[in-house]
């Protein structure tokens, strides 16, 4: 089988069963959004992909073969948290170097990247800072540069840009359409913000029911725009959750907000 | 105010005169020693002039045999120094104390994260631990003697054994606050275990570590000095118990006072700026 399949016949939680009968492909160089309401383990089967959980049955696997050994994370791997995870007590350059350790124990010839890729995400003047004294966008501007100077042919993220204002939010958005454009990487992208989605992904999974699955795997059409609030992708937006309303109520009741903004906009 | 002009014609101030950081850059004297800050020093001075004020009142109305004054104290310390006596003795105990600190700090520390990171580990430990906390130091002191003699290699296990267990609670409390979500940074981009250990593991155990470290000193020198009593022929501990003997108690205060300030210095002139330097990136 070609590309990263990830397959789940059961994830349990304490017993509990939380994810069920996952099996999707997922081909090269693609970004998938994974979407759904919070709690129904979005950021679990990222971990699961990550190889920080190995707690489950089934199997992810790269044209037919485990993605990574048992306990370890796949190499060429990049990944972004909900939080940016910097060390507090080493600078912004150092925090994305230490991705870069491995390849600069193991090839003499590495040159770091790091300050081009600061460069990139717009931080060159900050190198030499403590993450403390950095604003939030700047520490999630760094958390990218440290995903991206591996050059990942993986990246997983989850739920990045949460807890930023908009134009904070949209910046960072462009920043790594721009990174994924340049490096090509597979992505999946968890977020429970439909227009986040749809303005990013070129296939967006939706997660529902108890244990949950794949609801509805959706080819995002070209809307031609990139701008989260424009009425092109309200419009989108509401059409997919006309069309499968059964299937998504809960998926569209955890974005009210989201929702009631793209009415206004209209 | 020497130390102040000094510092600010030494060229690192202008960029940031007048704020905070300038103040305390200029109040940060000489090799790192703090100088007290503001109203703070008034209150140190102070407290340390009241002392010796007290102290005088008292040596004169007991009389000078069984309380010297602060003055024949400290030129009791100046005639022992310039014997060579006292440096001679200061230094042996205070080789005792580094030799059973670096002993004590360094197994404390690799038990200690064992037990943190391995819970069997802990199980298994965690009961010879809390008898050793409570086993008391003379108890110690004289088996290690029984049983390895009256040598410097007695007094250093002694001693380490009274800390140890002191030590690893607190590194197993610091390796058990250690943050899973930074270790799953360092595992999703294979960095490697000694990087991690030095560069995600460690700076998170520095404040514990510290805090062991400072304890430790303080803990260790009075041990020491219980040691040398019991069972030495020469440091600190062994010349107190000659001064005991002839009831000598300017030497007495001469030889804790000295013993003290070193004590003092090593945690003003190492520790702190260690702390400092290791805990920058909070500032």
């Amino acid at each position: 089988m070609k590309g990263l399949n990830i397959h789940v016949i059961e994830k349990r939680f304490d017993g509990v069963v939380v994810l069920a009968d996952i099996d999707v492909t997922i081909s090269g160089g693609e970004f998938v959004a994974i979407v759904g309401p919070s709690g129904v383990g979005k950021t679990t089967l990222l971990s699961m992909v990550a190889g920080l959980d190995a707690d489950y049955t089934g199997a992810i696997r790269y044209d037919g073969v485990p993605l990574a050994e048992p306990g370890q994370s796949p190499p060429g791997l990049g990944m972004v948290f909900q939080e940016p995870r910097l060390m507090p007590w080493l600078t912004v350059r150092d925090n994305v170097r230490l991705a870069e350790a491995e390849r600069l124990a193991r090839d003499r010839s590495y040159v770091s990247r790091a300050d081009s890729l600061l460069d990139e995400v717009g931080l060159r003047t900050s190198g030499d800072a403590w993450p403390s004294h950095l604003s939030g966008g700047m520490q999630r501007r760094t958390a990218l540069a440290r995903a991206f100077v591996v050059e990942p042919w993986l990246l997983l993220m989850d739920e990045p840009f949460v807890s930023l204002d908009l134009p904070a939010a949209n910046q960072l958005r462009e920043l790594l359409r721009r990174l994924c454009a340049r490096m090509r990487p597979l992505v999946l992208f968890v977020t429970h913000n439909l227009s986040e989605a749809l303005v990013l992904a070129d296939r967006i999974l939706f997660l529902g029911d108890t244990p949950a699955r794949v609801v509805l795997d959706y080819r995002v059409e070209q809307t031609g725009s990139r701008d989260l609030n424009s009425p092109e992708v309200a419009a989108l937006s509401r059409r997919l959750l006309a069309r499968h309303q059964g299937l998504l109520s809960d998926v569209a009741g955890v974005d009210v907000d989201e929702g009631r903004r793209g009415k206004e906009g209209l | 105010m020497r130390f102040i002009n000094r510092r600010v014609g030494a060229g690192d101030v202008p960029r940031t005169i007048g704020t905070r950081e300038s103040r305390v850059a200029a109040r940060t004297g000489w090799r790192g020693f703090r100088l007290p800050s503001g109203r703070g020093w008034l209150w140190r001075s102070a407290s340390l002039i009241g002392l010796v004020a007290v102290w005088e009142i008292a040596a004169r109305l007991a009389g000078s045999n069984m309380l010297p004054t602060p003055v024949a104290v400290l030129a009791a310390v100046y005639r022992y120094t310039r014997s060579g006596q006292l440096p001679l003795e200061l230094g042996i105990t205070l080789a005792r104390v580094g030799a059973a600190f670096v002993v004590a700090m360094t197994v404390g520390t690799v038990i200690g994260f064992m037990m943190g990171r391995s819970r069997k580990l802990n199980l298994l430990l965690d009961g010879p631990l809390v008898l050793a906390l409570n086993i008391p130091a003379l108890v110690i002191i004289i088996l290690c003697y029984l049983w390895l003699g009256l040598t410097d290699v007695a007094v250093i296990v002694a001693v380490a054994l009274n800390k140890i267990p002191v030590v690893v609670v607190t590194t197993r409390e610091g390796t058990r606050a250690i943050d899973s979500r930074l270790l799953a940074v360092a595992q999703v981009y294979h960095v490697p275990r000694t990087v991690t250990f030095h560069r995600v593991i460690l700076p998170q155990l520095y404040p514990y570590l510290i805090a062991s470290a400072r304890n430790g000193l303080a803990l260790i020198w009075k041990i020491v000095l219980i040691a040398e009593l019991l069972g030495r022929s020469n440091g600190v501990g062994f010349e107190l118990s000659v001064f005991f003997q002839f009831f000598d108690i300017t030497s007495i205060l001469a030889y804790t006072l000295a013993f003290a300030v070193v004590v003092m210095s090593i945690e003003a002139g190492v520790m702190r700026p260690l702390e400092k330097r290791l805990m920058r990136w909070r500032g």
